[in-house]
C-alpha cells in the first residue's frame, strides 16, 4: 500500500505522540488567561497544607488498609508529576483536584466526604469511586477514561460529567451488597457509556442515569416507585421505555417491561438501571434482589384517569397517557414536571415524585387481590381464588392462613391426587412438602380452588413475618 | 463568550486542533500550541461561533480558522520557511476529514493505531520507538539494524503504511 504525503504525515504526527510523549496538552488556563480571564486555579482557593490535612490523613488510613499510597497535598497543576495508580484519595470537609494522565488529559475533582482510588492504565485512566461523588473532565481525544464504581463503570472519551454514590457502602449480604445504594450519573458535556451487571447505555449531554438499589413503594401497570433502602419518605416513579413512535404507528412502552413490572412485588427489594428520557426516568434493567420482607402485594393498583387517584395514583407521569414529543395533556403534569427537572449537585435522581400517601389505614397493600368471599355451607361463593397472607396455624396436612387481622383465618389443604386411598390416592405429595417447609408466621401466596374446602393448588412462601 | 463558553469549547477542540497544527507542519509543539492559542482566542472573538452549528460543524470551522493562521504563519517564519500553501492545505484538510476524522472525532483512528502497533512484531516496533521515541538518527538505526540509511528510510515509511492499512482495516471492521 503506498501512502500520499498527507497519510505519511498524519502517521508520524500521531506515532510521535505514541513514542515520543507529545500528547495533546490541555491550554485551557493559558488561553483562559490570554482572554484576560482567570484561570481555573484562579477561581478556586489553592488548597493550604492544613485544609489538606483531612484527606492526608484519611488517605494514611487508607494507606494501611488498602496498601495504597499516601498523596500530599496537590492543586490544579501544581505539580506536573502523575499520581501513582493504588493511590487512594480520601477527602473530608473540602474537594481534592487532580490531573490524571498524560500531560493531565484527566482532570478530576474528588468532592468532599468521597473516597477514590486510582486505578487504570497509561491513556486508559481510571479511578474507582467507592463513596461520594467526583466531577469528571476529559480532554477529548487523548485517551479514554473511566469512573468504575459497585454500581457499574462510566467510559468516556472526552466529556465532563459526574458520578455520585449515595446510601451507605454495604458489607457483603449474599447479592444484596449494593442494597440502599444510588449511582447517579450526570453528563454536562459529550457522552459516556454506563454499563453494569444490567448491560449498558450510553448517555449524553444533559442526560441522567444511573442505578438503585431499593424497595419497590408502589406499581402501577406501567409504572414502579422505588425507594432507596433505609431511606424514609419519597419514592422515585420509574417508567419503561416508550418504543415505536406515536399509539397510532403502534408505539407504547416497552412491552417487556410492562410484563416484568407486572411480576413485580411490592415490597420488593430490586436493582434498577434507569436513564432519563422524554424528561422522566425510564427503566433500563429491573432485578429483584430479594422477596418482600413484610406483606407481599401482588397485583397492581387498577389504573385510573389522573386526578381521580389517592395515594399511589398521585404517582402516575402524565407521560403515561402520552407518547414522546406530545405536549402534555393534563393539568396535574405540572406537578410531576417540576419535580422531574434536572437535579442541582447530582444529590438526587432527576426525577423525584412527590411523596407517596399512606395506602388506606397503612396496613393494607396497595394493589389487593380479588378476595373470595367465606365459603359457607350451601352459599354460592367462588370456585377459586388467590390470597396473600401470614399462616397463623399448621396442622397434619393443612394450614390456616390470615389475610388480615381482621378477617378469621382460612384452612387449606392440598389437592387430592391419585383416586381413592385404596388406589393410591391421596394429599398432593409435593404440595405437603411444601407445607412442612412452611412455618408458622410465613407470608405465602395461595392459589386456591374449592374443592370440599379450599384446595392449594399454587403455594409460594415470600418472606417471615 | 462567557468564561465557562470558552472553557468548554478548548475542551472540545484543543487536542484536535493541536493534531491538526502538527500535521499541517508547525515546526514544533511549541509552535502548535502558540498556534492552537491563537485559533481558540480568534475564535472566542468572532461573532461567528454564536451561529456556529453543532460540535462537528464547530470543529471544521475552528480547523478553517486554524489554517489561515498555520499560512499567515508561514509567511512570518521567512528565515525558516514552511513550505505551505492554500491548495497544499486544503488538500491537508481533506486527508484529515477523510481519514482521521473518519468516525466521529479521530480517537478512533488513535485507538485503531494504538492497537495495530501492538500486532508489529519486536523489531519493528523497537525501529519506531528508537526515531519517534528516542529520536535515534537515521545512522544510528542503520547500525542497528545493518541496513543502509535508505533502507532504513524506507523501513519507517512501509512500517507506517502497514500501519494505516491496519487502522483503515480496523475502522472498517
Amino acid at each position: 500500500m503506498e501512502l500520499n504525503d498527507d497519510e505519511d504525515r498524519l502517521l508520524e504526527v500521531l506515532l510521535r505522540e505514541e513514542f515520543g510523549g507529545e500528547a495533546p496538552p490541555d491550554l485551557t488556563d493559558r488561553v483562559l488567561s490570554a482572554a484576560g480571564l482567570p484561570a481555573r486555579g484562579a477561581s478556586a482557593a489553592v488548597p493550604s497544607a492544613r485544609r489538606w490535612l483531612v484527606p492526608a490523613l484519611a488517605a494514611g488510613v487508607a494507606l494501611g488498609v488498602l496498601g495504597g499510597l499516601l498523596i500530599g497535598e496537590r492543586c490544579w497543576g501544581a505539580r506536573p508529576d502523575p499520581i501513582p495508580r493504588g493511590a487512594v484519595i480520601s477527602t473530608g470537609e473540602q474537594g481534592w483536584r487532580m490531573r490524571l494522565g498524560k500531560r493531565g488529559y484527566c482532570n478530576v475533582e474528588v468532592q468532599p466526604q468521597s473516597t477514590v482510588r486510582v486505578a487504570g492504565a497509561e491513556l486508559a485512566e481510571e479511578v474507582v469511586l467507592e463513596s461520594g461523588g467526583v466531577a469528571c473532565e476529559v480532554n477529548r481525544g487523548v485517551g479514554s477514561f473511566a469512573v468504575r464504581t459497585e454500581s457499574g463503570v462510566i467510559a468516556v472519551q472526552g466529556t465532563k460529567f459526574s458520578v455520585t454514590m449515595m446510601g451507605e457502602q454495604a458489607a457483603d449480604t449474599g447479592g444484596t451488597a449494593m442494597a440502599g445504594r444510588q449511582m447517579v450519573v450526570r453528563v454536562v458535556l459529550g457522552a459516556v457509556l454506563m454499563t453494569g451487571a444490567w448491560g449498558s447505555a450510553t448517555l449524553y449531554s444533559g442526560e441522567d442515569g444511573g442505578t438503585v438499589c431499593g424497595i419497590i413503594a408502589s406499581k402501577g401497570e406501567t409504572w414502579i416507585g422505588v425507594r432507596p433502602e433505609g431511606q424514609e419518605g419519597d419514592a422515585t416513579l420509574y417508567l419503561p421505555q416508550w418504543k415505536g413512535g406515536l399509539p397510532a404507528a403502534g408505539g407504547g412502552f416497552d412491552k417487556e417491561m410492562l410484563a416484568t413490572i407486572k411480576g413485580l412485588l411490592v415490597g420488593s427489594k430490586v436493582e434498577l438501571a434507569w436513564k432519563t428520557m422524554e424528561d422522566h426516568p425510564r427503566i433500563l434493567s429491573v432485578k429483584v434482589l430479594a422477596a418482600p420482607e413484610k406483606k407481599p402485594e401482588v397485583a397492581a393498583a387498577p389504573e385510573k384517569p389522573l386526578g381521580e387517584g389517592e395515594g399511589v395514583r398521585k404517582h402516575r407521569h402524565p407521560e403515561l397517557d402520552r407518547p414522546p414529543g406530545e405536549g402534555p395533556k393534563v393539568a396535574d403534569v405540572a406537578k410531576v414536571a417540576e419535580v422531574a427537572k434536572p437535579h442541582g449537585d447530582g444529590e438526587r435522581p432527576a426525577a423525584e415524585v412527590a411523596k407517596p400517601k399512606p395506602h388506606g389505614d397503612g396496613e393494607r397493600p396497595v394493589a389487593e387481590v380479588a378476595k373470595p368471599k367465606p365459603h359457607g355451607d350451601g352459599e354460592a361463593g367462588p370456585k377459586s381464588g388467590t390470597v396473600v397472607g401470614v399462616i397463623v396455624a399448621k396442622g397434619e396436612n393443612s394450614i390456616d392462613v390470615r389475610e388480615n387481622k381482621d378477617t378469621p383465618a382460612e384452612t387449606y389443604r392440598p389437592m387430592w391426587k391419585g383416586g381413592l386411598p385404596k388406589e393410591g390416592g391421596g394429599p398432593d405429595r409435593d404440595m405437603l412438602k411444601l407445607f412442612a417447609s412452611a412455618k408458622v408466621n410465613d407470608w405465602v401466596k395461595i392459589d386456591w380452588v374449592w374443592h370440599e374446602g379450599r384446595r392449594v393448588s399454587k403455594l409460594q412462601i415470600a418472606g417471615r413475618q | 463568550m462567557t468564561r465557562e463558553e470558552l472553557v468548554t469549547l478548548v475542551r472540545i477542540h484543543q487536542a484536535e486542533l493541536y493534531r491538526y497544527m502538527r500535521y499541517l507542519g508547525a515546526e514544533s509543539p511549541a509552535a502548535a500550541e502558540d498556534l492552537v492559542q491563537e485559533t481558540l482566542l480568534a475564535a472566542c472573538r468572532s461573532a461567528d461561533l454564536a451561529t456556529a452549528r453543532d460540535e462537528r460543524g464547530q470543529a471544521a470551522w475552528l480547523r478553517g480558522i486554524a489554517r489561515n493562521l498555520f499560512l499567515e504563519h508561514c509567511r512570518r517564519a521567512r528565515s525558516d520557511p514552511v513550505k505551505a500553501d492554500s491548495a497544499s492545505v486544503e488538500a491537508a484538510e481533506a486527508t484529515w476529514v477523510g481519514e482521521f476524522l473518519r468516525q466521529d472525532d479521530g480517537f478512533d483512528y488513535v485507538e485503531a493505531l494504538r492497537h495495530c502497533l501492538g500486532k508489529l512484531d519486536d523489531r519493528n516496533r523497537r525501529v519506531l520507538e528508537m526515531h519517534y521515541g528516542e529520536g535515534k538518527s537515521r545512522p544510528e538505526l542503520a547500525a542497528f539494524c545493518t541496513m543502509t540509511e535508505d533502507g532504513i528510510k524506507s523501513l519507517l515509511r512501509r512500517l507506517r503504511a502497514i500501519l494505516a492499512e491496519c487502522v483503515k482495516r480496523r475502522l472498517a471492521s
